[in-house]
């Protein structure tokens, strides 16, 4: 039977650690969702990825049971991957760590355009640009 | 425990143009604190205005200083310069003291037992004392699966209460929780068994049968209509609450099921899709001897033969 969705919640959580403190206490319990067992699941879900954070989005029903998908990890996430490095830059602004191709830039929209909420492609990529300096990684091309 | 033992928040609300929610979480996630929600805090809250939504960090009241708030308005403002994006100036950023609460325990205080007939469905940690001719089911609610509150589920456990004499095979189709199965067996089944194609429905509804005490009596697993080719009039009782076009499609597998003597209840079915439903059952060669109508959905109840 089709369920009732009263309501979608997004959360970043660190892989396999999330805990009822906030926001994930409030988010959920405002809806009388069993924050316990969205505790356990998440965690289980994402135990393999442990150092991450993991944006999710929960589906909440009118019967007060829930969803979640794990979406594509953050941009900045994203970014330090392309370029190879670890962390992003401590002296933003004047401390590149990294380079990544505008083509990277390109991909890396493609993969985050739904989550962004972006109005098209040279809006995300012009978001993705901006998160790359921001981390300190300069976009090549 | 008192809410002055209760750890207490501070909540790190940001208004930031929507795309670049996630930069802001980043640039406010600062500290022992690096989960972040996006979106209205509460239904009480006014939306954010077009174009922004709201992130949200949190910081432990012990570790708020004003050097932990320096840090973070700093980044904020240094967004438009790092990002070289101008819509990141001058973003509304708010500190809000939050009220001490235990949030691992507060949601149950929204959860209350429920009565179907008889049977008295209530959470394990209910304190709440059932009438000594209740049948009473303990069921940790709000999980991936129902909690028995859904108009069809309830259906289904009332026929189960009304119908079952002491004694059936129970065959439970699209078992989910296992709620129906577990009724069944508290109402006097022999025995139960329930599949279901999602692999999250064989532990939970075995923990259910387990919380109950008829875990012996009753057998879930994972499966779809395949576990029941080679099985003929083996069940006294057929049940499936599921979707619509399922039923239709395995009609005749449920009817092949159903012992001669046996009787069925199918629901699952919203009102646009029954007429349809009502005539492929009655095309498989059963019979329909109620149909009950529980908001917009539709039980049917019936038996072999036309």
């Amino acid at each position: 039977m089709a369920k009732e969705i009263t309501g979608k919640i997004k959360l970043q959580c660190p892989a396999g650690q999330a805990t009822p403190a906030p926001p994930v206490g409030p988010a959920l319990g405002s809806y009388g969702v069993n924050i316990a067992a969205f505790v356990k699941q998440f965690n289980d879900a994402t135990r393999a990825q442990q150092g991450l954070i993991i944006p999710v989005e929960i589906t909440v029903y009118k019967d007060r049971t829930f969803d979640f998908i794990l979406k594509s990890p953050p941009a900045s996430v994203l970014l330090k991957k392309a370029a190879g490095v670890e962390s992003g830059a401590g002296n933003v602004g004047t401390q590149i760590v990294g380079k990544v191709t505008r083509k990277q830039v390109e991909e890396i929209a493609k993969t985050k355009m739904v989550d962004l909420n972006a109005r098209d492609m040279a809006a995300a990529m012009k978001i993705i640009e901006g998160t790359a300096r921001s981390s300190g990684i300069q976009v090549e091309g | 425990m008192t809410t002055t033992a209760l750890p207490r928040w501070i909540e790190v609300r940001v208004l930031a143009p929507q795309g670049w929610c996630e930069l802001v979480a980043e640039t406010i996630a600062i500290g022992p604190c690096t989960t972040v929600a996006f979106g209205r805090p509460s239904l009480a809250t006014e939306e954010a205005p077009d174009g922004f939504d709201f992130v949200r960090s949190f910081i432990p009241a012990h570790a708020d200083t004003a050097f932990v708030r320096a840090r973070i308005r700093e980044a904020l403002r240094a967004l438009p310069e790092t990002t070289g994006v101008d819509d990141l100036k001058d973003l509304d950023l708010e500190f809000r003291p939050l009220a001490p609460e235990d949030y691992a325990t507060s949601w149950k205080k929204s959860w209350k037992p429920f009565r179907v007939g008889r049977l008295c469905v209530i959470a394990p940690w209910s304190k709440s004392t059932p009438r000594a001719t209740d049948l009473v089911m303990r069921l940790e609610p709000g999980g991936a699966f129902g909690s028995g509150r859904h108009a069809t589920t309830r259906t289904c456990m009332k026929v189960l209460l009304d119908r079952v004499k002491g004694g059936e095979r129970v065959l439970d189709a699209g078992s989910g929780s296992g709620i129906l199965g577990v009724t069944a067996a508290l109402c006097g089944a022999r025995s139960v068994f329930g599949f279901d194609v999602d692999p999250n429905a064989e532990p939970y509804s075995n923990e259910l049968a387990a919380n109950n005490n008829v875990a012996k009596l009753c057998r879930f697993k994972t499966a779809g209509f395949e576990s029941l080719s080679g099985t003929r009039g083996e069940w006294d009782v057929v049940l499936a609450n599921i979707y619509s076009d399922i039923i239709q499609s395995h009609a005749g597998d449920l009817r092949d099921a159903l012992s001669p003597s046996g009787w069925f209840a199918f629901s699952g079915c919203p009102s646009h899709h029954a007429d349809p439903t009502r005539t492929t059952i009655l095309a498989a060669g059963l019979r329909i001897d109620e149909e009950r109508v529980r908001g917009r959905w539709h039980t049917f109840v019936g038996a072999r033969g036309r």
